[in-house]
């Protein structure tokens, strides 16, 4: 592995578990600017600063570099603040109403991390559920203040709030093939709806539910498995599974959530990312389920693309060529993009990638001839 | 005078630096770097009303200085922590 990327994950371990940063690693010199940009492209600039805290002093990086970064910091913790309290006026705003919710990822997961001001701020997903969804989108829009445009999707309604992006979410999550999306949306619905059975944060004095942790750990997972076959994912989304395994070791069945990585066909998806955690980000192998289960070098595939594509595809995206502006030749080019990347995922995950494909092609041949 | 709320003092790259957090400094994005005096007489006063002549007396206390050097140096500070925004 090179220099500048082993140096940037020994920095990422040493801020994602409170431990010391090899000064070992150092000593030869850094490229301090290659790491602070990895940093920021992985989204967890952050760790990496708690990381090169704990090196002697000579060998952290420059007052410049540092002084950026803690300016960064300043700004992250407010829009941390700005954020738990746009959560808990929103929460407020539902649950008066009736509307039971669930904050999925996000602040959440902030929480299991040793600082939770160190882990990127982002948006606020809220579950309602399907029966709610429509009453939801309705309070929030009469509650008023909502800037720019709003969208909807399958998934969610996406606003922005006191410059907050907020999704109501109407499902957790979508599987591609009918059957197993069925399958999903059952198992979601009874660990979100009929179970009732949350973790409670309180936070700003006001109660959040947060999925309970069997839901919990798949459902993070699933989550950026999906991005990672779809856009690409950073190393944030894998630091957010890890310290959600870690603060909640042995409080999820092993055997139900083997059982129910099994019925959705994602038990050689979940081995490649175990790899990952444990190799890579330092997870404690034990509290991996399904660790050691060695998945070669589709691990490191999968590792390399994380790398080049940076959070949500973000890094490559910026050095491709625009989108055309006309409808079919966008459409061509998406097409384009999506083979590539498919035959990326296909070295990594061959069968999946080829279904993922095939309803992909459909979907979009679908749009395409009515010209949505 | 008074600081405002929510500053806190970081020791960054071997430096004193005050940051502001708290939701009341959601606009405040400075960082201001304090010399040796300057931290002491921050960590001496920040969260309670002062004077211009409590800082001067603390540091004649902590030093051995000049009466005149301080009453200046301590009016070309307030001044710049004024301008800089930390105070209320």
């Amino acid at each position: 592995m090179e220099k500048t990327c082993r140096q940037f994950l020994e920095l990422l371990r040493a801020g994602l578990w409170g431990s010391v940063a090899n000064p070992e690693s150092f000593q030869e010199g850094a490229d301090w600017k290659a790491i602070i940009r990895l940093a920021k492209e992985q989204t967890v600039l952050l760790l990496v600063a708690d990381g090169y805290a704990t090196l002697p002093v000579e060998l952290q990086p420059s007052r410049d570099i540092q002084f950026k970064v803690e300016a960064f910091r300043v700004r992250n913790t407010q829009a941390h603040m700005l954020l738990n309290k746009e959560l808990v006026s929103l929460s407020r705003l539902m649950n008066s109403n009736g509307i039971r919710t669930v904050l999925l990822k996000g602040q959440g997961l902030a929480r299991n991390y040793l600082n939770p001001q160190s882990r990127g701020c982002g948006d606020i997903d809220m579950y309602v559920g399907e029966t709610h969804f429509e009453k939801a989108k309705l309070l929030i829009n009469e509650c008023g203040g909502l800037q720019g445009e709003d969208s909807e999707s399958e998934k969610h309604y996406h606003c922005t709030r006191g410059g907050i992006d907020i999704e109501l979410h109407r499902v957790a999550e979508l599987m591609k093939l009918p059957w197993e999306d069925r399958r999903y949306q059952e198992w979601t619905r009874k660990h979100l709806v009929v179970s009732g059975d949350f973790e409670v944060w309180n936070t700003d004095g006001y109660d959040i539910n947060l999925p309970p942790v069997q839901f919990n750990v798949l459902y993070v997972f699933y989550h950026f498995l999906n991005h990672f076959q779809s856009s690409g994912i950073s190393l944030r989304q894998i630091c957010d599974w890890v310290r959600l395994l870690h603060t909640h070791a042995g409080q999820f069945d092993g055997d139900t959530l083997m059982h129910d990585l099994k019925s959705f066909g994602l038990i050689p998806q979940w081995k490649v990312f175990a790899q990952i955690a444990v190799d890579y980000l330092g997870l404690p192998s034990a509290e991996m389920p399904l660790y050691p289960a060695p998945a070669g070098r589709r691990a490191r595939k999968a590792f390399d693309m994380m790398m080049k594509y940076g959070n949500f595809g973000r890094t490559q995206q910026a050095s491709r060529k625009p989108r055309p502006k006309g409808y079919y030749s966008g459409k061509l080019y998406s097409f384009y993009h999506a083979v590539r990347n498919n035959l990326s995922l296909f070295a990594i995950f061959p069968i999946r990638t080829v279904v993922n494909f095939i309803v992909y092609t459909f979907h979009g041949t679908c749009v395409a001839l009515k010209g949505e | 005078m008074k600081f405002r709320k929510g500053l806190i003092l970081k020791n960054i790259c071997g430096e004193n630096v005050i940051v502001a957090e708290g939701l009341e400094n959601i606009d405040f994005c400075k960082m201001l770097v304090l010399n040796e005096s300057a931290k002491y007489l921050f960590e001496q006063v920040n969260g309670k009303d002062f004077t211009a002549e409590e800082l001067e007396s603390l540091l004649l206390e902590r030093y051995e200085v000049d009466e005149a050097i301080v009453r200046k140096d301590v009016a070309a500070l307030c001044s710049s922590w004024a301008e800089a925004g930390i105070m209320e």
